[in-house]
């Protein structure tokens, strides 16, 4: 046989076998990934594919850290689901924010903005699209954010059904086991506190730079909240590093835009910070109960079909 | 364009076949545009540097091998300055004037010497080498001057090996270009597993190991000395990986079109010994090294001092050929202090002192990789402050507990080392074991190349990682 032929031949039972394993297997590890009921990723797929609460949390982990929607609930009677997630920023918030709106109409969101979230983070759009590509095929706000951000992760998501669950076998065997951090509507609790000498900290980072990317995300974010006339409450939850920049001014410069205003609870727990946090940046169970508290009281108790039991 | 990227895909499957399809005496044009192309895609303008080198370094060779005596040496010494310089002005310029800064600032004076305010061309130290070899080759009568300005060109811009070696010598390489290569089933088959394994090292496990050594270098500070130890060896692993991978997809794409490279690596942290390390490390750097500098300093051919200083000169200067910053140097002198002891202590390295050979053996891999690794806490930190500070919170086992980053990528880091360990081990020891990808069964064949194809999709990283050697 000629050689080219021989190759082509060999070449193509390969590629078959190639294609017949991907789509297999990548089926497989993706019934596994859609089906995790624990985990930052059933957080994500809560928002992207079912989300049907009245009240919607977006955030980093100090949001999934904070906010107990199951408190919110008790006292409202309003549903409430906690979509934060850990190591994320504003343009992971919007493009969540825009998968949930649209298939489902919140009444209330809440966004739990980090002093940093304007801050550009290093590889963040990798990370993004980390994060988002096993929902590729699932909604359009996301093919269309993968598609802005990496061309090349686009094509060999559409090439690979492997390539979407990427990275992810670990965590899934992780998630069915159980093991790790648990979720409660996408609440993570802490357990434990700082040592007595911990103290609050300010700090003065001469370093920080604002994204226009992660600007703009926050204004579209409050946009897309006002074009379907949803009460939005833009609110910095307590801290023991406190940041002395300038986020806060233009979180407010862009809300008053909006006629709104951004509330900030960075020092609410000064006094006894120490019993009231597990580290710097999250609280603990009881300071997150103290906080959750807070936000209803101040935020929660005028929406039209909740009053306080 | 990287070789882990789609638009390397592309390029490869186009050019390939397109030089199976045209005859002999259009190859090498074709292989040339491409190479430029290649070139072309990091920084456009750069491209006239190298044609700067190519043309001198051509008629050079000329002139060297119609000349005699004095005259012959002059143009070598002509070539030689030109590649040197672009070299010195490029990579070394900026470097000189912040040392001339900082000397003149300690004794009150200021430099009014400028600053540069150029980016190091891609591969700059790779292609001048090579270019250096063939003028060299050629003044020693071990080469025949090219006269083909196409063919010379192709020698210094073949795109397989153009940004990160292997640094080829003419002997080996030029001839190939002039014999018409056929296609051949073998060639292909065997490139396109190099290929494939060499993707396999650099995204799945090179890419993975950096997340986790970026992490912790960058926040050195930051760390506990157990950490920095985890780092310092995830990132011998990292570079290992990186740039031995980005070798076999060179070496693999060059033997596609049925052209021999040299190899790069033999699996090195299987070394017994620092010379040994040596003898399967960076090989095509190493013995351009040993050929054109070590060699002609003496060698081992003098008295013991000017040995060991001989030693020492050029793993100094090959510190410097990395980079140009004093983690380099300390880098390369470290090694320099290695050999030196190894050859000092040479009779006591080989005899058995655990009374097991195999024992003993497995102590002095050991070793050579903790001398290793302990090097390449110069290479990977930012300065040599936050090098030596990096050391001390090691040997003093600086702050409790071990970062891990995200767990998963913590295990899947743990899991390929030992991976490559056991490949390696069965490669040196008993390569009759790995028949997965030589099997003479097809099935079992086919199904290793499918799931090695499975796992680079399923776990590899795919965030654009660059070449950590492209900067050299």
């Amino acid at each position: 046989m000629e050689p080219s032929y021989k190759l082509l031949r060999n070449g193509l039972i390969i590629l078959v076998l190639l294609f017949v394993t991907d789509r297999a297997l990548g089926a497989l590890i993706e019934h596994f990934f859609f089906n995790e009921k624990q985990g930052d990723s059933a957080v994500t797929t809560h928002g992207i594919l079912d989300a049907n609460e009245d009240i919607l949390i977006f955030g980093n982990s100090r949001a999934s850290h904070h906010y107990i929607p199951e408190l919110i609930t008790e006292k409202t009677g309003l549903s409430c689901y906690n979509l934060g997630r850990d190591g994320m920023k504003m343009l992971y918030y919007e493009t969540l924010l825009k998968s949930v709106l649209s298939y489902h109409t919140p009444k209330v969101v809440i966004l739990d903005l980090n002093l940093n979230d304007f801050e550009y983070q290093h590889q963040e759009e990798q990370k993004l699209t980390a994060v988002l590509m096993p929902y590729i095929n699932k909604n359009k706000e996301i093919s269309e954010m993968i598609y802005t951000q990496s061309k090349m992760q686009f094509s060999l998501a559409h090439i690979s059904t492997l390539y979407r669950v990427n990275s992810l076998p670990m965590s899934i065997v992780q998630h069915h086991l159980e093991i790790g951090q648990k979720h409660f509507s996408g609440y993570e609790p802490l357990s434990g506190n700082m040592p007595q000498s911990a103290t609050v900290q300010h700090i003065d980072n001469a370093n920080y730079k604002e994204s226009k990317d992660q600007l703009t995300a926050f204004e579209n974010f409050v946009k897309a909240t006002r074009s379907k006339n949803i009460k939005l409450h833009v609110l910095v939850s307590p801290g023991m590093k406190i940041h002395k920049h300038n986020a806060l001014k233009t979180a407010d410069s862009i809300l008053s835009k909006y006629d709104l205003k951004c509330y900030n609870y960075s020092e609410l727990f000064n006094a006894n910070a120490n019993k009231l946090f597990y580290d710097v940046g999250h609280l603990n169970e009881i300071g997150a109960k103290a906080f959750t508290d807070s936000v209803i009281v101040d935020h929660l108790t005028e929406i039209p079909a909740a009053g306080i039991n | 364009m990287l070789f882990n990227s789609l638009h390397f895909f592309f390029f490869f499957i186009l050019v390939t076949p397109a030089f199976f399809l045209l005859p002999h005496q259009h190859r090498w044009k074709l292989l040339l545009a491409s190479s430029c192309y290649f070139y072309m895609t990091f920084v456009p303008v750069y491209i006239l540097i190298l044609g700067f080198t190519i043309i001198i370094d051509y008629f050079a060779g000329i002139l060297i091998e119609n000349s005699k005596g004095k005259k012959k040496k002059k143009f070598l010494i002509l070539s030689l300055v030109a590649n040197i310089g672009v070299l010195a002005v490029f990579k070394y310029y900026n470097f000189l004037n912040d040392n001339l800064s900082f000397l003149l600032g300690n004794i009150g004076y200021q430099n009014h010497v400028p600053y540069l305010e150029i980016l190091l061309p891609i591969g700059l130290s790779f292609h001048t080498f090579q270019a250096m070899s063939y003028t060299i080759e050629v003044y020693r009568g071990n080469q025949k001057a090219e006269k083909h300005f196409g063919i010379y060109s192709l020698y210094v811009m073949f795109y397989p090996q153009l940004v990160a070696g292997p640094i080829e010598r003419p002997q080996n390489i030029l001839h190939q270009f002039h014999v018409k290569q056929y296609f051949n089933y073998t060639n292909v088959v065997e490139g396109l597993k190099l290929i494939t394994w060499g993707l396999f090292k650099k995204v799945v496990i090179a890419d993975r190991l950096s997340i986790y050594v970026d992490a912790v270098y960058n926040n050195a500070d930051q760390h506990s000395g157990l950490t920095l130890i985890v780092a310092t060896v995830f990132f011998a692993f990292q570079i290992y990986c990186d740039f031995s991978g980005y070798s076999d997809i060179a070496i693999g794409c060059a033997r596609v079109m049925g052209y021999n490279l040299m190899i790069n690596f033999r699996r090195p942290y299987l070394a017994g010994s620092i010379k040994d390390f040596w003898s399967r490390w960076h090989i095509s750097l190493s013995t351009w090294f040993r050929d054109y500098l070590y060699f002609p300093l003496g060698g081992s051919k003098v008295a013991i001092p000017r040995w060991y200083l001989n030693l020492f000169i050029v793993f100094m200067v090959s510190g410097l050929w990395h980079g140009a910053n004093w983690t380099f140097i300390v880098w390369g002198a470290l090694h320099g202090i290695y050999q030196i002891f190894s050859v000092s202590f040479k009779k006591f390295n080989e005899r058995n002192i655990l009374g097991y050979r195999p024992l003993t053996n497995a102590f002095h891999v050991l070793l050579t990789f903790a001398l290793v690794c302990f090097a390449w806490i110069f290479f990977r930190a930012n300065n040599v402050t936050e090098a030596f500070n990096i050391c001390k919170s090691i040997f003093t086992l600086k702050g409790e507990g071990l970062f891990i980053g995200t767990p998963e990528g913590f295990v899947y880091a743990l899991i390929w080392i030992l991976f490559l360990l056991v490949v390696e081990y069965i490669t040196e020891y008993h390569s009759d074991i790995i028949k997965v990808f030589y099997s003479s069964n097809r099935v079992v064949r086919y199904a290793g190349y499918t799931v090695i194809v499975l796992f680079i999709i399923l776990f590899g990283v795919f965030n654009g990682g660059q070449f950590i050697y492209f900067q050299f």
